[in-house]
C-alpha cells in the first residue's frame, strides 16, 4: 500500500528503564522550546538575540534568577499539589483556592497576634497547611461520600476561597491606617528572611523540603505503591484490603496543605501582607507543570524552575519586543504539546523496517529469504 | 459421523476447484516483539469448507500468527498467500477486503450502539447501504440463513456474551468474510451454547468458508474439526493432520512437548470444622445484577466445594459478597465461627483469599510492574511487611522467587502486568494470593482461557491448598473441571443455590437438571 520503501514500527515496551523516561523528557523540552523559538523568530525576535533572552538574562545574571527562583517557589509547591492528586487519578483544579486559604490562615495569626512572637511563625506555617488541607479535603470528602466530581467541586471552591478573601480584604482585615484593601504589614518576626542582597527568601526551603518529602513519599512509602494501586484499579483495591477512601483522603488533605504553604510563602515572603494578587494564575500552570513532570516530585520541581524561567523570558519579551502576555502562555502550551507527543518514545520501541517486495508468489515450500 | 464431516469437506473443497483449494498458506513465518521471538518458522494451510483447529499453549503463538493473517501487524519473515495470492497485509483493512474476518475473543463492538448500528458503522460503505432499511434487511436475512434469532434495535452492551458472538460474526460475514478466524469462541460460553457455536462453525465451513478455530479444548477439536494444526514454542509441530487420526491425549502431547500434567483430586475431608458459612445471604437487586437469593453454604476444612452453574447465574455477585465488595441486604457471613468484619482488608486478614475470572478488573493492576503487584497485599497488611523505605530492590527480590516457582513467563520483575498473556497472569494471581497462611481460598473459573499445562498447574495449586487445609470454594462454569476437583459440589442458578451433595453421590443428569432448571 505504502509508497515508501521503509515502515515504521512500534511495539510495546515491556520494561521501560528510568535513563529513557529521563532523555525524553528533556528531549520533548528541548524540542518545545525550538518550536517556541521558531515561532518568536516568526514574530520578529531577531534569532540572534533569542540566546540572551532565553539563557543571559533568565539563568545569566542576578537579577534574572533572582525573579526565576522567587517565582519557582510558589510554581513548586502548587504543581506539587496537583502532582500529589494526579497520582491517585484525583484532578486537583483547586489550588488556588488552597493557596488563598493557606495565606488567609498564615495572615489570621499576625492579624490577631496570636501566640508569642518566636511562635508566630510556626503557627502561621500550621495555620497555611491547615487552611489549604481543609479546602481540598472538603472536595475528598464530597467525593467519597456524595459521590460530588473532584473537578467541579475543587473548581468552585477556588471562588469561594477567593470572594471570602475579598470580604476579609474589604472588611475586617482592611488596612486600618490607609483603607486600602490589603492588610497590616507583618511584622518582622511574620516575615520569612530574604537572603542578603536578593529578593529570593527563604521560601525556597520550604520548597526544597516539600519536594524531597513529596519524592519519599511517592517514591520509598508505602503510601506511595498504595496510591499508584488505587489509581489504576480502585475496585482492586478495596479487595486487597487498601483503605482507598483514606488514601484518597490522606493525599487529597495533604496536596491542599502544600497549596496552602505556596500561600505561606507568598505572604510571608514576598507581599508581607495579605493584599488581592496573592493567588492568581496559578490554575493552568499548576496542571501544566504537574504534568510536564509526569507527576514525579523531582520532575515538577525541574519542570517549574523551567516554566518560571520561562515566565522571566516572558516578561523581558513583553518589556523589549511588545509581544502579548499570551505569547507566554503559548509557549507554555508548546512545551506541553512536544513532551506529551515525545512520551511515544518511552512507551514504543520504534524500528525502522524495510518493506518486504511483495511481488514474489514464491511457490509453496519454498522459503522467502 | 466423522466420516460424513470427512466427505463433506472433500465436496466442499471439490465444488471449489475453479479456484485454488488452499485458502490460506503460511510457511516459515517469523515475528518478533523486541526480544521476544513469538513466531519461530510456523506453518498453517487451510482450505475451503473445512474447520481448521489451531491448539497451542498459552503464548504458543497461535494469536500472533492469526494477527499476521489479519493484517494487525506484518511478519518479520516467511511466506504469507491467501488464495493462491501474496498477502502480506499491512492493515486490518487489506486483509479484510481479501476476505479474511476475525472474531477475536474480546469483541470489537461499540457497547452504547444498538446491533444495527453497529453492522452499520461496519459494514455500510462495503455491503452498499444507503438506508436503514437496507441495512435491516440485509441483517435479517443473513440471521435467516445461519439461524439464529436477532434483535436489531437493542444496544450490544445489554446483549449476552453468546448474543454479541453472534453479532460479531454476522458483523464479519456481512463485511464479506470467506475466510473466518474465531479466536477461542467457545472460552466465553456455557456449555449448551458452546455447542450450538461449535455446530455454526461447521455450518459456516460447509458452505465453503474457510473457518480457522483457535482453541485449548481438545474436545473442541474432536467435535467440529476437520483438521488440526498444533503449534509450540512459535513453531508449528503437528501440520494439518486430518483430526479424526489424532487422539487427545496425542493432541495434548503435542501441544505440551512432554509428558501431560495430570491431575488428582484429593481426598475428601471428613473434618468437621468449618471455616466459612454463609446463611440465608441475599443481596440487593441492581441493574445487570443477579441477586443472591436466600443462599446458604457451609465450606469445611481441607475441602473443594464446586460451585457449578451456567455463566451469569450470580456467581461473579458471590464472590464479590464474600470478599466483602457487596453488603448482603440480609443473611449472614461467618468465617471461623465469627461474624466477618465488613471491610474487605480486615477480611482478608482472618485469612481469606481469592481468584477473580476477570483478572485485570478485579485481580491485577494492569500499569503496575509483576514485583509491585506482588507487593501490595502485603503493605496493605495490618501491620505492613515495611512503612517507611519501601525499594524496587525488595519488591523485586520478593518477586523473583514467585516469578521462578509458579513459571511465569513473558515478563520479567519490571515488565508491566498488563502485558502479560492470560495465563501468566492468573499465575501471577496465584503467586499473590497463595503468599504467606490462609485458611479460606474463593476462586473463580479460575483455568478459563488457560491451556492445559497452565491449567493443571492451577488445578494441583487449589488441591495442595486444600490437602493443606485450606477451604476452597471453586465457583467454575466449566462442568468437567468441577467434577473432577471437587468433593462436594452445589450448583447455583438464577442466585438461589442447591444443597451441597458429595461427589460419590453425584449424577452428572441430576446436575445438569440442576443447573439447567434451578433447584
Amino acid at each position: 500500500m505504502s509508497a515508501l520503501p521503509y515502515r515504521l514500527v512500534l511495539s510495546p515496551r515491556l520494561a521501560v528503564p528510568r535513563w529513557l523516561t529521563a532523555t525524553t523528557l528533556i528531549g520533548g523540552i528541548l524540542f518545545g522550546v525550538l518550536c517556541c523559538a521558531i515561532l518568536l523568530i516568526a514574530f520578529g525576535v531577531p534569532a540572534s538575540d533569542l540566546g540572551n533572552e532565553f539563557v543571559l538574562y533568565v539563568f545569566g545574571n542576578k537579577a534574572g534568577l533572582d525573579q526565576t527562583f522567587t517565582r519557582a517557589i510558589s510554581l513548586v509547591l502548587v504543581s506539587m499539589s496537583v502532582a500529589l492528586c494526579l497520582r491517585i487519578r484525583f484532578w486537583n483544579i483547586g489550588v488556588e483556592g488552597q493557596l488563598w486559604m493557606g495565606a488567609m490562615g498564615a495572615t489570621a495569626i499576625s492579624f490577631y497576634h496570636i501566640g508569642p512572637w518566636f511562635l508566630r511563625m510556626p503557627l502561621m506555617i500550621l495555620a497555611a497547611i491547615i487552611g489549604g488541607g481543609l479546602w481540598c479535603g472538603i472536595a475528598a470528602i464530597a467525593k467519597l461520600k456524595l459521590r460530588a466530581d473532584e473537578v467541579i467541586t475543587t473548581l468552585l471552591l477556588n471562588y469561594v476561597a477567593y470572594l471570602l478573601a475579598q470580604d476579609l480584604l474589604y472588611g475586617a482585615w482592611r488596612n486600618p491606617s490607609d483603607s486600602f484593601p490589603v492588610t497590616p504589614t507583618f511584622k518582622p518576626y511574620e516575615q520569612l528572611p530574604n537572603f542578603p542582597g536578593w529578593h529570593l527568601h527563604y521560601g525556597v526551603f520550604i520548597a526544597l523540603i516539600v519536594t524531597v518529602f513529596c519524592w519519599w513519599l511517592c517514591r520509598y512509602s508505602r503510601f506511595g505503591l498504595l496510591s499508584k494501586a488505587v489509581a489504576e484499579n480502585r475496585t482492586a483495591s478495596s479487595a486487597l484490603g487498601i483503605p482507598v477512601a483514606r488514601i484518597t483522603l490522606m493525599t487529597a488533605c495533604l496536596a491542599g496543605a502544600v497549596s496552602g504553604l505556596a500561600g505561606f510563602s507568598i505572604t510571608a515572603g514576598e507581599e508581607h501582607r495579605l493584599t488581592q494578587f496573592v493567588g492568581n494564575d496559578y490554575i493552568f500552570p499548576s496542571i501544566a507543570i504537574a504534568y510536564l513532570g509526569r507527576a514525579n516530585p523531582l520532575g515538577v520541581f525541574v519542570a517549574a524552575v523551567a516554566v518560571a524561567g520561562l515566565y522571566t523570558a516572558g516578561d523581558s519579551l513583553k518589556a523589549f519586543y511588545q509581544l502579548p502576555n499570551t505569547m507566554v502562555v503559548t509557549m507554555e502550551a508548546f512545551l506541553l504539546l512536544t513532551v506529551a507527543a515525545f512520551d511515544v518514545f518511552v512507551r514504543y520501541r520504534i524500528t525502522l523496517h524495510k518493506v518486504q517486495p511483495k511481488a514474489v508468489a514464491a511457490p509453496s515450500g519454498e522459503r522467502a529469504a | 459421523m466423522t466420516a460424513t464431516i470427512t466427505d463433506r469437506a472433500e465436496m466442499a473443497a471439490m465444488t471449489n476447484a475453479a479456484g485454488p483449494a488452499v485458502a490460506v498458506h503460511m510457511r516459515g513465518v517469523t515475528k518478533a516483539f523486541g526480544e521476544r521471538v513469538a513466531l519461530a518458522g510456523a506453518d498453517l494451510s487451510v482450505t475451503w469448507g473445512e474447520v481448521h483447529a489451531l491448539l497451542g499453549e498459552n503464548g504458543a503463538g497461535k494469536s500472533s500468527l492469526m494477527n499476521i493473517l489479519a493484517g494487525f501487524y506484518g511478519a518479520d519473515g516467511g511466506i504469507v498467500e491467501v488464495a493462491g495470492q501474496p498477502a502480506a497485509f499491512t492493515e486490518p483493512r487489506a486483509a479484510s477486503a481479501a476476505g479474511i474476518g476475525m472474531i477475536h475473543q474480546h469483541f470489537k463492538l461499540v457497547g452504547p450502539l444498538t446491533v444495527l448500528e453497529n453492522i452499520r458503522l461496519a459494514c455500510a460503505k462495503r455491503c452498499g447501504w444507503r438506508t436503514r432499511d437496507q441495512a435491516l434487511a440485509a441483517v435479517e436475512t443473513m440471521a435467516r440463513e445461519l439461524g439464529f434469532p436477532i434483535k436489531p434495535d437493542v444496544r450490544v452492551d445489554q446483549l449476552s456474551v453468546s448474543e454479541q458472538q453472534k453479532v460479531e460474526i454476522l458483523k464479519v460475514l456481512l463485511g464479506g468474510a470467506r475466510i473466518l478466524i474465531m479466536d477461542e469462541p467457545t472460552a466465553v460460553l456455557a456449555e449448551s451454547e458452546a455447542a450450538g457455536m461449535l455446530q455454526l462453525a461447521r455450518r459456516l465451513a460447509d458452505d465453503g468458508r474457510a473457518v480457522i478455530l483457535i482453541t485449548h479444548k481438545l474436545r473442541d477439536v474432536s467435535a467440529t474439526a476437520d483438521r488440526v494444526t498444533v503449534m509450540r514454542a512459535g513453531r508449528t509441530v503437528v501440520d494439518g493432520a486430518p483430526a479424526q487420526g489424532l487422539s487427545a491425549a496425542e493432541l495434548a502431547r503435542a501441544m505440551v512437548g512432554g509428558e501431560t500434567a495430570v491431575v488428582r483430586r484429593g481426598a475428601a475431608s471428613s473434618s468437621g470444622e468449618v471455616v466459612m458459612e454463609l446463611k440465608d445471604v441475599t443481596t440487593p437487586a441492581a441493574e445487570h445484577d443477579v441477586p443472591l437469593r436466600d443462599l446458604s453454604l457451609r465450606l469445611h476444612k481441607g475441602e473443594i466445594l464446586g460451585i457449578a452453574g451456567l455463566g451469569g447465574n450470580g456467581q461473579s455477585e458471590l464472590l464479590e459478597t464474600i470478599i466483602g465488595l457487596r453488603t448482603p441486604t440480609q443473611g449472614d457471613i461467618i468465617l471461623h465461627g465469627e461474624t466477618a468484619p465488613l471491610a474487605p482488608a480486615d477480611r482478608r486478614a482472618t485469612g481469606l483469599r481469592f481468584v477473580p475470572a476477570d483478572r485485570f478488573h478485579l485481580g491485577l493492576f494492569g500499569s503496575l510492574t509483576l514485583a509491585e503487584n506482588l507487593a501490595v497485599p502485603p503493605l496493605a497488611a495490618h501491620p505492613p511487611a515495611k512503612r517507611w523505605w519501601v525499594t524496587q530492590g525488595w519488591m523485586r527480590g520478593r518477586a523473583e522467587g514467585s516469578i521462578r516457582e509458579y513459571e511465569i513467563a513473558g515478563g520479567v520483575a519490571d515488565t508491566q502486568a498488563r502485558l502479560l498473556s492470560g495465563g501468566n497472569a492468573q499465575k501471577l494471581i496465584l503467586a499473590r494470593e497463595f503468599e504467606g497462611d490462609f485458611s479460606i481460598l474463593v476462586v473463580h473459573s479460575p483455568v478459563r482461557g488457560l491451556d492445559v499445562r497452565a491449567a493443571a498447574a492451577v488445578q494441583n495449586r487449589l488441591l495442595e491448598a486444600a490437602a493443606r487445609g485450606v477451604g476452597v470454594l471453586m465457583i467454575s462454569e466449566d462442568l468437567d473441571e468441577v467434577l473432577a476437583l471437587s468433593s462436594r459440589i452445589a450448583v447455583l442458578s438464577h442466585g438461589r443455590l442447591s444443597a451441597a451433595m458429595p461427589i460419590e453421590q453425584t449424577d452428572r443428569g441430576e446436575l445438569g437438571r440442576l443447573i439447567l432448571e434451578g433447584a
